[in-house]
């Protein structure tokens, strides 16, 4: 593993290399992040009343407001599998959801890992303004929600693979959610440490408001 | 005092285990009084009711030894019912006219407690409920102990904070019933449910719920229907000393439940209150479901009930009915 080498997707969000073909996006995919493929969509269906639903179920925060109370407000939920599979096929053939399996390897070598001085990394430095105020603040709040529940952090916290929100994997075959969301989004006793997925009754229906995503990118294939 | 030392002389026992070896002998059931459960609505009741007969069937998968039969024609189709909600991740019904059942079944060959007999009503209770929409035919058993259901969650905040007047309300009607604080101790098990949708529930709480052997057990149960499993159950019986450590966690839990709300003004007071009243208190806490996310009357996620067993081995182990201090 090689965290000293990362990459940005088609909306400048970082994704740092977990194995040697596979990088995984930093934190679950943003409202913010979502939107660039938003505004690039022609798809009838993620219109503004779709946006709206979505909404509904996690608000959206600036930046400049996040805080320890909301940073999962931060992050698109709500949204279904195909959708995300809508948004991988923009960023690029590279990009998918990773499956369980994957989910929980890369969990395990994050678990391993110590937390990262994100501004000593050199992970933000060159970020626009908003993202890395976005990243920065995020990695704050989530720091200070994980010391109140009493969670040691681990490189895996702070890609909020825990306190963040579930995350879909898998594929058409079956899917499933991996993560821990904050409990104020949801109550909930998903436990990634076991590697087993939560499978949602009806996934491609019902919208979870704690239910997001992140993308792997796979280097050379798809 | 050591800890093992300390948590025989809590519970009150110290009688040599029998380890291994072939299966006990079939014990006469002991009759256990109607399990007294109060809570306030929305509280959890049904759904907890559900979820502790739910189990209760799959115990065989940790006591092999063990069987669970319903004692009635009724018990019986409640259980089939909740089975079939279970499957389709379906809640009780909202409302006292929704729920109102007594559940009886004959619990045999458990490891650590043998064999016994559980009543346990689904109905307004005379605390709690805003009528009681018509009486059961049985009285309250103020006698044995009782579970007091609390969702902290569906208190709120404010509500929260009087917490330990709710518990004087208890009290108070017990008395009223006949039963003074002072000539017949009260051995309270209060339960916080919803343990999953509590924000700040400390670490060590949330893992007891996550890690729950009982639950993991029945989640690898392979069905007549279902495809043959791709690797081995991962589940294995549980014997009496794989119990009596359970009861040991247990106790911790307590103490660490305890601890906690003793940290908090209301949680003092009520710890306090029941002192003053003769009531002894015991802590626990499950999650009836595993998830807070609902649809409607349905789960989003699939039932994942988690500890819901402790309240009644706490009711089962030794000191804890009439009939046992006899």
């Amino acid at each position: 593993m090689d965290l000293e080498s990362y990459k940005k997707d088609p909306a400048g969000f970082p994704m740092l290399q977990v194995e040697p073909d596979l990088y995984l996006h930093w934190l679950p995919v943003t409202k913010i992040q979502f939107e660039y493929f938003l505004s690039d969509a022609y798809d009838r269906s993620f219109d503004s009343r779709w946006y709206e639903e979505l909404l509904g179920l996690n608000p959206r925060v600036t930046p400049a407001k996040i805080s320890p109370e909301n940073y999962w407000n931060a992050f698109l939920s709500g949204v279904l599998p195909a959708e995300a599979q809508r948004f991988a096929f923009w960023c690029g053939d590279e990009y998918r959801l990773p499956s369980a399996e994957e989910w929980a390897r890369v969990y395990r070598i994050l678990n391993s890992q110590p937390t990262l001085d994100l501004e000593g990394s050199g992970l933000v430095d060159d970020l626009p303004p908003r993202l890395r105020e976005l990243i920065l603040r995020t990695e704050d709040a989530a720091a200070e929600a994980a010391r109140r529940l009493g969670y040691v952090r681990r490189l895996a916290d702070q890609f909020l693979m825990r306190l963040g929100v579930l995350e879909w994997v898998g594929d058409d075959e079956s899917w499933g959610a991996m993560g821990e969301p904050f409990p104020e989004l949801c109550g909930n006793l998903a436990a990634p440490e076991t590697g087993e997925p939560l499978y949602p009754n009806r996934p491609d229906t019902v919208r979870l408001p704690c239910l997001g995503f992140r993308l792997v990118y796979v280097n050379g294939k798809f | 005092m050591g800890l093992i030392s300390k948590i025989k002389d809590w519970l009150g026992w110290s009688k040599p285990v029998n380890v291994g070896g072939s299966p006990p002998p079939p014990t006469p059931s002991v009759p256990m009084p109607t399990l007294e459960i109060f809570a306030q609505p929305g509280h959890g009741k049904s759904s907890y009711l559900w979820s502790v007969l739910y189990m209760l069937r799959k115990m065989n998968l940790v006591w092999p030894n063990y069987l669970c039969s319903p004692r009635d024609e009724t018990t019986e189709e409640a259980l089939d019912g909740i089975h079939e909600n279970f499957l389709a991740a379906h809640l009780p019904g909202r409302g006292p006219e929704a729920n109102q059942r007594r559940y009886h079944l004959d619990l045999e060959n458990m490891v650590r407690w043998g064999t016994r007999d559980l009543s346990v009503w689904d109905w307004p209770d005379p605390v709690f409920a805003g009528s009681l929409n018509g009486n059961r035919p049985e009285k309250t058993n103020w006698i044995s102990p009782a579970l007091w259901l609390v969702s902290l969650q569906d208190l709120g905040q404010v509500r929260a904070e009087t917490l330990d007047m709710r518990f004087d309300d208890l009290i108070r009607t017990r008395t009223r019933q006949g039963f003074p604080v002072y000539s017949r101790p009260f051995r309270l098990m209060v339960v916080l449910t919803k343990g999953d949708a509590i924000p700040n529930l400390p670490l060590r709480l949330r893992q007891y719920l996550k890690e729950d052997p009982l639950w993991q057990a029945v989640r690898s149960e392979v069905s007549l229907l279902s495809p043959p499993p791709s690797a081995p159950a991962i589940h294995r019986p549980l014997d009496e000393d794989e119990m009596r450590v359970y009861v040991g966690t247990m106790v911790g839990i307590h103490e660490e439940i305890r601890d906690w709300l003793e940290s908090t003004l209301v949680g003092h007071m009520l710890i306090r209150r029941a002192a003053a009243n003769q009531v002894d208190l015991r802590f626990a806490i499950v999650s009836a479901t595993g998830s807070g996310l609902v649809e409607g009357q349905s789960l989003r996620l699939p039932w994942t009930p988690r500890r819901v067993l402790d309240p009644l081995f706490w009711v089962l182990e030794p000191g804890s009915t009439p009939r046992d201090r006899i």
